[in-house]
């Protein structure tokens, strides 16, 4: 034992550095980098965290900015324009109040593809929808009197609330006081949006475009007292205006 | 009687000069290490407890504003529809034709006791037949409807077909493309 002693004296120097040397490593390798690791992963996590927060307060911030009872009126507005389902009231009250102002006499109205008379979930579209994002319900309508009655008809019909577009017009003449027109129609309607983003989706306040879209809307002339829209959900229903070939 | 003498001192071991070398760099290298591990794990370990602190403060405020947001829900399914609703309001404005325009071109390339008929399609394309007495008449709107074309309100405008009825009247029929 002496002589391993006596052996080892010389380099005890040696060796009390070597396993400070190892001991070090081994702290760095097995302490210090796992916990590195961690730590650069913490980091990342807060980093998305600290993000995601900022989103959510910025949400936050939107809706406590947002008034409900104007936005509210809003979704009226725009459903009273393109309803969440055929609404065929508001299509027979336009009709009859376009008729009324341009003093036109509507002989016939054809729907051509009436279907469920309940709110549709929402179908696919074919090309002609996707184009405005729309369901499109054509009809063709009958109507006689002057020139410029079916001319004031055509612009009363294009310029009310409930959103009318004119596809085609066919007007024979039969005498120039008489003038007979077939014109061919399309009524607009779309599903409410059943669902919204997550809680972290960010969302962006009304533009400045979409503003003045809804002002526009707004002014048209209303021809339908637009429906109530339930509280704690999206609206599920446009315009409602009473049937004005009800009795 | 012979002097024993008992040296205390430590004498000079007999390592190799090259060791002493090696013996400081290890020393050095020693100490160096132990430093780094001690102010590494400190600041490592300082930076994670802070990381973790703050960590657990983001995710309390997220709570929190995750809950407020639930609570707005009503709020963001509005807007979500208004969103959506002003997309497809915007794309039916844009794809509706002023009609009453059209008519405003036809009044002004014939009068309606002249008109015979008026048809538009989907394409824009306008097909109009007039009845006139003299073929001088058919002229005047013939001139009047390329005189909308110079004026940029149609575009194309031909001349369909001419027919000199028994009783002397003329029918023509005039087409066009209507610029909205």
């Amino acid at each position: 034992m002496q002589d391993i002693r006596k052996l080892v004296r010389p380099y005890q120097t040696i060796l009390i550095s070597v396993a400070m040397i190892l001991s070090s490593l081994a702290g760095l390798l097995l302490g210090v980098f796992p916990l590195l690791q961690k730590t650069l992963a913490m980091e990342k996590e807060t980093r998305a965290a600290v993000s995601e927060v900022s989103v959510l307060r910025a949400k936050q911030t939107l809706m406590d900015s947002m008034d409900g009872e104007t936005l509210r009126a809003d979704v009226l507005t725009l459903t009273s324009a393109v309803p969440a389902d055929k609404s065929l009231s508001t299509l027979f009250g336009g009709v009859d109040a376009a008729a009324a102002v341009s003093g036109v006499a509507v002989t016939d109205l054809t729907l051509a593809k009436p279907g469920s008379l309940a709110t549709e979930s929402a179908k696919k579209l074919n090309a002609a929808e996707k184009e405005v994002g729309a369901n499109i319900l054509p009809f063709t309508l009958a109507i006689a009197g002057t020139h410029d009655q079916i001319r004031a008809f055509l612009e009363t019909i294009s310029s009310i609330r409930r959103f009318f577009r004119v596809r085609s017009v066919e007007e024979s003449f039969e005498q120039p006081d008489t003038v007979e027109a077939h014109v061919n129609l399309d009524v607009f309607y779309a599903p409410m949006p059943t669902t919204i983003g997550s809680v972290g989706a960010p969302i962006s306040a009304l533009t400045e475009k979409e503003t003045e879209l809804i002002g526009r809307v707004a002014a048209l002339q209303l021809i339908a007292a637009p429906q109530e829209v339930a509280e704690g959900v999206t609206p599920t229903a446009g315009g409602g205006k009473i049937d004005p070939f009800s009795p | 009687m012979t002097r024993r003498t008992i040296n205390l001192i430590k004498t000079k071991t007999s390592v190799l000069p090259e060791l002493e070398v090696a013996e400081t760099y290890l020393r050095k290298a020693g100490s160096f290490l132990v430093i780094s591990l001690v102010v590494s794990g400190l600041i490592v370990g300082g930076v994670f407890v802070y990381l973790s602190l703050s960590l657990e403060r983001t995710q309390q405020d997220k709570q929190t504003l995750t809950r407020s947001i639930t609570e707005s829900s009503v709020k963001e399914g509005l807007l979500a529809a208004i969103k959506a609703r002003s997309v497809i309001a915007g794309n039916i404005i844009g794809n509706q034709k002023p009609v009453a325009r059209l008519f405003d071109t036809i009044a002004a390339t014939a009068p309606s006791t002249n008109l015979a008929s008026v048809s538009f399609d989907e394409n824009s394309e306008v097909v109009i037949a007039v009845r006139a007495q003299s073929l001088d008449e058919v002229m005047v709107i013939a001139n009047a409807l390329i005189k909308q074309q110079e004026e940029r309100r149609v575009n194309n405008p031909k001349l369909v077909s001419l027919t000199l009825s028994r009783e002397g009247t003329i029918e023509a029929s005039f087409s066009f493309v209507a610029l909205f």
